[in-house]
């Protein structure tokens, strides 16, 4: 049990450095991820900036990822640590996507298999996911139901306030 | 009739069996999930289970259950539906209160990073919780000295960020690894805010 449950660490671990190592060599445009300490490599601090041509854009949002201890098997947990005003994330900063759901737990019953978490799918596809997100939100799986109302009736206030966020979040 | 009293002991032993497999199997089913649940989250949770176990040990509580309460009210800490649930033994009246009272009450002895989570007013709480960039990472003082970001601020960052963080590789080594890796935050978040402050010139020169 011990030894199996180590076993399992072993080959998250192994996993994570890979894709630390990849996201190091090949930074995609705008992502910038890694462990807040080596010593820990289930806790991830990662930086998305905001997709051009929406009001995100310019800004730089920080996020945690949390993984278990099974990853790849399970998905990691993403977390917004700045103001973050969107219909897809829940007013803690807990981002609620299709690509952080295991296939096999599906609250809403509409995400189809193949959108959501395998062990084929990555930190940099996770990251790539939520910025595009960012860009256009779900409206079917609202998490945060004030973001949700406010985009789908006032454009304009929506914008003011992502706006007022990306400035506050650099510290202006 | 010896066919018959045959398998008459046969589903009773199935039945005997049955129940004690579930009495067996049930209790033990809490100790290893309670345990899992001190690991995975903050510490500040961990001690907090602790002191709860160790004058008030109430009736057993899941990480499933507890899970459950949260899907429904994210805002909620661990503490708190841990709390009511260790009250109640039960997620639908956990969840019964919830939409009742729009809340739960803090533990008696919460911690100090409790006031922090937005309990029935999510929306006030949302406000001032994080400290911006700049501050987390300490880079006053790089704000307008004259560091090379790789690229003129000036440029949209999307297009130009991969420049800068090309120049860095893996490194076999850890310390080397995490500066490259602190680098490239601090390169993008001062190049987003300068550009940000220059936007904010050129508006106020057209102006």
């Amino acid at each position: 049990m011990y030894k199996s449950q180590n076993s399992r660490t072993n080959t998250a671990v192994r996993r994570l450095m890979t894709e630390y190592k990849q996201l190091i060599n090949e930074a995609p445009d705008g992502i910038s991820a890694g462990p807040i300490d080596e010593d820990n490599f289930f806790e991830w601090e990662c930086l998305i900036q905001g997709p051009e041509d929406t009001p995100f854009e310019g800004g730089v949002f920080p996020a945690t990822l949390t993984f278990p201890k099974d990853y790849p098997l399970s998905p990691p947990t993403m977390k917004f640590t700045c103001d973050m005003f969107h219909p897809n994330v829940y007013k803690d900063g807990t981002v609620c996507i299709s690509i952080l759901h295991a296939p096999g737990d599906d609250p809403n019953m509409y995400e189809s298999a193949s959108e959501r978490w395998s062990p084929i799918q990555s930190v940099e596809k996770i990251l790539i996911s939520v910025m595009s997100m960012l860009a256009e939100p779900n409206d079917e799986s609202g998490a945060n139901i004030d973001a949700c109302k406010v985009w789908r009736n006032d454009r304009a206030e929506y914008n003011r306030i992502v706006k007022a966020n990306v400035r506050k979040t650099l510290g202006l | 009739m010896a066919s018959d009293s045959t398998t008459t002991t046969f589903i009773a032993c199935i039945v005997i069996g049955f129940l004690l497999i579930r009495w067996f199997v049930i209790p033990s089913a809490s100790p290893p999930s309670s345990s899992s649940t001190t690991g995975t989250p903050t510490s500040s949770s961990q001690t907090a289970t602790e002191v709860n176990a160790g004058y008030r040990r109430r009736r057993p509580v899941t990480q499933a259950m507890i899970e459950v309460v949260q899907s429904i009210a994210p805002a909620l800490t661990v503490e708190q539906i841990r709390y009511d649930l260790e009250r109640t033994g039960s997620v639908e009246l956990t969840i019964d209160r919830i939409l009742a009272e729009g809340g739960l009450p803090l533990p008696p002895n919460a911690q100090p990073a409790a006031p922090q989570q937005p309990q029935p007013s999510p929306s006030a709480a949302a406000k001032g919780l994080y400290p911006d960039l700049i501050t987390r990472y300490q880079l006053q003082t790089k704000l307008h000295a004259d560091i090379d970001l790789g690229q003129h601020a000036g440029i949209i960052p999307g297009n130009t960020s991969t420049v800068a963080m090309k120049k860095a590789k893996w490194s076999q080594s850890k310390e080397e690894r995490q500066e490259i890796l602190r680098q490239q935050r601090e390169n993008m978040i001062l190049r987003a805010r300068r550009k940000l402050e220059e936007d904010d010139k050129k508006i106020n020169i057209t102006e």
